[in-house]
């Protein structure tokens, strides 16, 4: 490598210290922004969605209104309620793969509140927790069983892993909820991340009804699609069923939502990356240019020993290429750093309304969403091509500015 | 094209005209002269009679603006700009009044300079280098950057530099522009001796007598034109 164009352009890098690392800083920035927002984008969409897709569902359906006046078991805040005969009459729309109604309730018990959920016990794919037997999988029944079509109308309880240690349940205790007692028949693990209508304790539906006492009712719809649905005709359709004020969240504006990130489209977050790169690129050129014209004297010399055009060219281009893959590598270390920094410190949370817990509740409301970040090899490679690109764009615009130099004329400057 | 070691320069009816803005320079007004192979001559005139122009032209980093410069039988115009760096390249070492040095490499490196782009061993390139750097006595110092070296060592720093390639025709621009008297005198003695050994054409640009003296032979121009030719 000694003695090659290569060795000379590393050479005049390593030796021009400012100017290189100015070039190579302006690289590393718009592939660091680039590779920051697109990651994070990315990382805030997947965690946003993992609420939904945990649920089962594609759409989940709720009524706001006026808070309600205080009882001993009332709906959450600002949840009213809607009739559970909506269910079937949704379900009958073609698009629906699955549906299931949920009557989400906190009851006072001695002034403490506990978060009820009361469900269908036969539905287990799609709803705010899907019981399994799997060991350490979300929802594992840690003991005991799960509700069953014969519990209906029964006194009885499937309790959260952590309610039941901080209220010291175990199976076979019995659960006091408003005016009754339940049997606890299994203790569930629903995990510490956001869950939609998550809650403590998790009864049939009928009896969660007979509780409330305001007959066939249900506050959150959760629907599955099938793939060839139209949601938007969906939605008319609910709306004609259960008023135009009814709250239908999808996944398109969950993510709005729930983080309070409406910003961070796809669209948007392309169209700051290019803004980011053209800006960087303007720079580069800037820079690149401006150190072809300080070099003004060296390149007359290189001509006047005999350096061909497109070996001047090639020696700037070269240099280009090299601030390129040294400013992609280090933007896109410093892009998943910010990324990893942006995730271990943010704090999103699915929208309360999703996931209602009174504020004097024994255990924290599951509303936490955990952004993960993941390296990806294919983004790592396109902020790569990309800091090429910039570069060899500036090198490709300042070598033609170097070569367009007479060697004569270039002289004239020694 | 260069297959010839020595070659004869001649210069017919040359002249060479700049454009300054709207300000028309003529540097060379209808010259014409020979130059014999392994020559060591001077070009001597006041600044601004047309030395290194005429230097330029005889090196292919400008063509006349009319008349022909004929190298080996060739007429430097008839080249595009890669046949003129090929040229430059294979024929001619150039040594200017400013040392002309690449302040950011190193004796070795700046001397390697005009091999970089030949395909050859890193090697070679390397041995090479070494050589011309023995030939001006610089051997102790390539590891040197030229801000380290003294005036006339820089100056033989760009005499290696042009005797890297084993040119036929070395073009000194002014080379003791810079230097103190006997420096001077020093610098023009090793291009004489480099002259003599490597049986190259030198031709030395000077404004200075004194110098040009130390030649075999002397063409005085003033104003872009020939004054006369002296023996």
């Amino acid at each position: 490598m000694k003695g090659s164009i290569l060795s000379y352009a590393w050479k005049e890098i390593s030796r021009r210290k400012t100017r290189s690392l100015l070039s190579i800083l302006g690289i590393a920035f718009s592939i660091a922004l680039l590779v920051g927002v697109t990651t994070i984008s990315d990382g805030v969409r997947q965690s946003t969605s993992k609420p939904l897709v945990a649920a089962g569902a594609d759409m989940v359906i709720q009524k706001h209104g006026e808070p309600c006046a205080f009882s001993i078991v009332k709906l959450p805040t600002d949840i009213n309620p809607m009739p559970e005969k909506a269910i079937s009459q949704i379900k009958e729309y073609e698009g629906v793969d699955k549906i299931a109604g949920v009557l989400e309730l906190w009851v006072f018990h001695n002034g403490r509140p506990t978060v009820v959920d009361g469900l269908e016990p036969e539905i287990k794919t799609i709803g705010p927790i899907k019981p399994t037997t799997e060991k350490g999988a979300c929802c594992e029944i840690v003991a005991g069983r799960y509700l069953s079509k014969d519990d209906n109308g029964k006194n009885v309880a499937v309790v959260d892993k952590d309610f039941a240690q901080i209220a010291n349940l175990q199976v076979g205790s019995k659960l006091p909820l408003a005016n009754r007692e339940s049997k606890v028949i299994g203790i569930i693990n629903t995990g510490k991340m956001a869950r939609i209508a998550g809650a403590q304790v998790f009864i049939p539906l009928s009896t969660a009804q007979e509780m409330a006492g305001e007959g066939k009712i249900v506050d959150i719809i959760f629907i599955k699609l099938r793939s060839d649905a139209d949601p938007k005709k969906l939605e008319e359709k609910i709306k004609t069923i259960l008023g135009k004020d009814v709250s239908i969240t999808t996944s398109s504006d969950f993510l709005a939502m729930a983080a309070g990130l409406s910003f961070l489209t796809k669209e948007m977050t392309l169209g700051i990356s290019i803004l980011v790169i053209v800006f960087a690129l303007l720079f580069i050129i800037k820079s690149s240019i401006s150190a072809v014209d300080e070099r003004v004297r060296e390149i007359g010399i290189m001509k006047a020993v005999g350096w061909k055009d497109k070996e001047v060219a090639k020696l700037i281009a070269t240099e280009s290429a090299i601030q390129g893959v040294i400013g992609g590598i280090i933007g896109c270390g410093v892009g998943y750093f910010i990324s990893w920094f942006y995730a271990t410190t943010s704090h999103l949370s699915i929208p309360k309304a999703l996931a209602s817990y009174p504020a004097c509740s024994s255990t924290p409301a599951p509303i936490d969403l955990a952004v993960s970040i993941h390296f990806s090899f294919l983004l790592f490679i396109i902020g790569l091509i990309a800091a090429i690109g910039i570069s060899s764009l500036a090198g490709y615009i300042s070598a033609r500015r170097a070569v367009s130099l007479q060697p004569g004329e270039a002289l004239r400057h020694v | 094209m260069f297959e010839e070691k020595n070659m004869g320069i001649e210069f017919k009816e040359v002249s060479k005209i700049y454009h300054k803005g709207l300000t028309k320079i003529e540097a060379l007004k209808n010259i014409s002269f020979v130059i014999n192979d392994g020559e060591f001559l001077s070009i001597n005139g006041v600044s601004g009679s047309g030395k290194s122009t005429l230097l330029s032209l005889v090196g292919g980093l400008d063509l006349p603006t009319s008349g022909k410069i004929i190298v080996n039988g060739l007429n430097l115009s008839d080249f595009n700009p890669y046949e003129l760096a090929e040229y430059r390249r294979r024929k001619v070492g150039f040594i200017f009044q400013s040392f002309s040095l690449v302040s950011t490499l190193n004796i070795l490196e700046n001397v390697m300079l005009p091999l970089v782009p030949i395909k050859m061993s890193a090697k070679k390139k390397e041995e090479r280098a070494i050589i011309s750097i023995k030939e001006v006595n610089l051997e102790g110092r390539i590891k040197h950057l030229p801000g380290e070296l003294s005036g006339g060592e820089q100056q033989r720093v760009a005499i290696a530099r042009a005797l890297v390639n084993n040119p036929s025709i070395i073009l000194a621009d002014e080379p003791t522009g810079n230097l103190d008297t006997k420096t001077g005198g020093n610098i023009i003695l090793l291009l004489r001796k480099l002259n003599y050994e490597k049986n190259c054409t030198a031709i030395i640009a000077t404004h200075d007598p004194k110098i040009a003296d130390l030649t075999e032979r002397r063409i005085v121009l003033e104003d872009g034109k020939l004054l006369r030719r002296l023996i």
